[in-house]
């Protein structure tokens, strides 16, 4: 692979834009830490959202603990009260970080107010080309597919739509032989 | 530059005491080029002495092909090209255009267009409403004008809008409060402006202040100077030297002089005439040019000399 092709996202520690009057911070367990840090930049005028399955406890007057099931219809139903000014930071894993913004943009929210930054384990999820089943957390290539069976390549092409690496049938003409599995890296 | 279109003037309308509507058919065929809301076109205009090149929105439906719209307000500073079409521009006159361009596009995903208009700004606004802003999109328009001889599109823009469309007139002490007007809007908006430069640098400050994305906030400027104090351009490829006086730009005072450089949109927007400067402080007034380039290139549409000095092009 040449170095100058870039297929995946490089990312960056996000910074809070002090222009802004209102800052939205949606984070997963993994971004939760660094959401705190960048919290104590903003003051008052910001809202952060925990999208978690887990009890926490020990959060501040203006987080809201949410189930990954309800981001979705949260964000719907909530944006409209945001004013048009307002940042949106997403952290947390990259399928994660990536799942949000598309969500995001579904709701007409435009990218450049928008900010990613991925935190926690570098874990993968992979688009099965074949199925279309996406199978989180991967962390070796091949991985089998949980849809269709398949050992999927893990290809290092990221889709910040699906928020998912894409996986092809490893070995396809001859799909009896299987390569040793590697462990994937950043 | 493009190839330019040949037109006849069908029919011409007073909308306001200042305010002139000139309907353009083609001299050739049916059907005029497509073109998108918010597109402008180039008319030359030569009157007995010169030749204008003046930029007009478009204000007819862009599903409409078998003829453009545009409309002209006196300017009372006029070089000449307002000044020839509102008085000397008759029925059946012929002209060339250039083909529409468009640096005003409306985004196809808005939540909710706000639109601003100064003046004779809403032009651009007009070709706007039959397509609706793309999708589904809420529209809310704010027009400010000086007084009744300005007002034009006013009952048309009514009969669009209704009670979405609110007018200020300025000669009766009403103000749009832009800063209050844009802290009101719901997230996903964007705000598309066009008018004077002072409206527009309003908007656009008050959208920064308000942390709005650069990518939200549109704006046409309507007319950019392209006057200011005489000066001297040497080319370095002929050594020959230009005066540029102070009522012409440099791009026009290079044509003058047989001096082709490619050019499209005469606003310092599109980039087209960027050309190499070797020497001289420039004014730059595009919005083209990044900050570092601005040392290397100027963009002749809209740009001059700092000081009347002397500039050197590398032409």
């Amino acid at each position: 692979m040449h170095r100058h092709f870039f297929s995946k996202p490089k990312y960056e520690p996000l910074v809070v834009n002090t222009g802004s009057r209102y800052h939205v911070f949606i984070s997963d367990e993994q971004g939760f830490q660094r959401t705190r840090e960048l919290l104590a930049a903003v003051a008052n005028n910001c809202q952060c959202l925990l999208v978690t399955d887990s009890d926490l406890t020990g959060m501040s007057e203006n987080c809201v603990k949410l189930e990954a099931d309800h981001l979705q219809v949260y964000l719907e139903q909530q944006v409209v009260r945001f004013p048009a000014g307002s940042r949106f930071y997403l952290l947390g894993r990259e399928a994660f970080i990536w799942k949000t913004y598309s969500a995001l943009l579904a709701l007409c929210i435009p990218r450049d107010q928008c900010a990613v930054e991925r935190c926690g384990s570098i874990e993968r999820d992979v688009f099965c080309v074949h199925c279309r089943v996406i199978n989180s957390a991967v962390t070796h290539s091949p991985v089998c597919c949980e849809g269709c069976g398949r050992e999927l390549y893990v290809y290092d092409h990221f889709s910040k739509r699906l928020g998912s690496y894409m996986g092809f049938q490893v070995n396809a003409e001859c799909v009896a032989e299987l390569p040793e599995k590697e462990l994937l890296m950043s | 530059m493009n190839e330019l279109l040949r037109v006849s003037v069908a029919a011409i309308n007073q909308l306001a005491p200042d305010i002139k509507e000139f309907i353009l058919r083609p001299v050739v065929g049916s059907e005029l080029p497509a073109f998108s809301p918010g597109s402008h076109i180039i008319l030359e205009i030569h009157d007995a002495k010169n030749l204008y090149r003046n930029a007009y929105s478009l204000t007819s439906s862009p599903f409409d092909r078998s003829h453009y719209r545009i409309a002209v307000q006196l300017q009372q500073d006029s070089r000449g090209g307002s000044r020839y079409l509102h008085q000397a521009m008759s029925v059946g006159d012929q002209l060339d255009i250039s083909p529409p361009n468009n640096y005003f596009a409306f985004e196809q995903y808005n939540k909710k267009c706000l639109l601003i208009a100064g003046g004779i700004g809403v032009t651009p606004f007009m070709s706007l409403f039959p397509d609706k802003c793309g999708r589904n999109a809420d529209i809310d328009m704010h027009y400010v004008f000086r007084d009744q001889s300005q007002a034009a599109f006013v009952s048309k823009l009514r009969d669009q809008l209704g009670g979405r469309l609110s007018c200020y007139q300025r000669s009766q002490g009403q103000r749009l409060d832009v800063a209050r007007l844009l802290s009101e809007q719901p997230l996903g908006t964007h705000v598309y402006v066009c008018g004077p430069e002072r409206l527009i640098e309003d908007v656009r400050h008050q959208a920064t202040m308000l942390g709005w994305p650069e990518s939200t906030v549109h704006f046409e400027k309507f007319a950019v100077a392209t006057n200011g104090a005489p000066f001297s351009v040497r080319l370095k490829k002929t050594g020959r030297s230009i005066k540029v006086a102070e009522d012409e730009s440099l791009l026009d005072a290079l044509h003058r002089n047989g001096v082709e450089v490619r050019h499209l949109c005469r606003a310092g927007v599109c980039g087209e005439c960027k050309t190499a400067l070797l020497q001289g402080p420039a004014e730059h007034r595009d919005l083209y040019l990044a900050d570092a380039e601005k040392s290397e290139f100027i963009m002749p549409c809209v740009s001059r000399a700092r000081n009347a000095a002397e500039l050197v092009l590398d032409l």
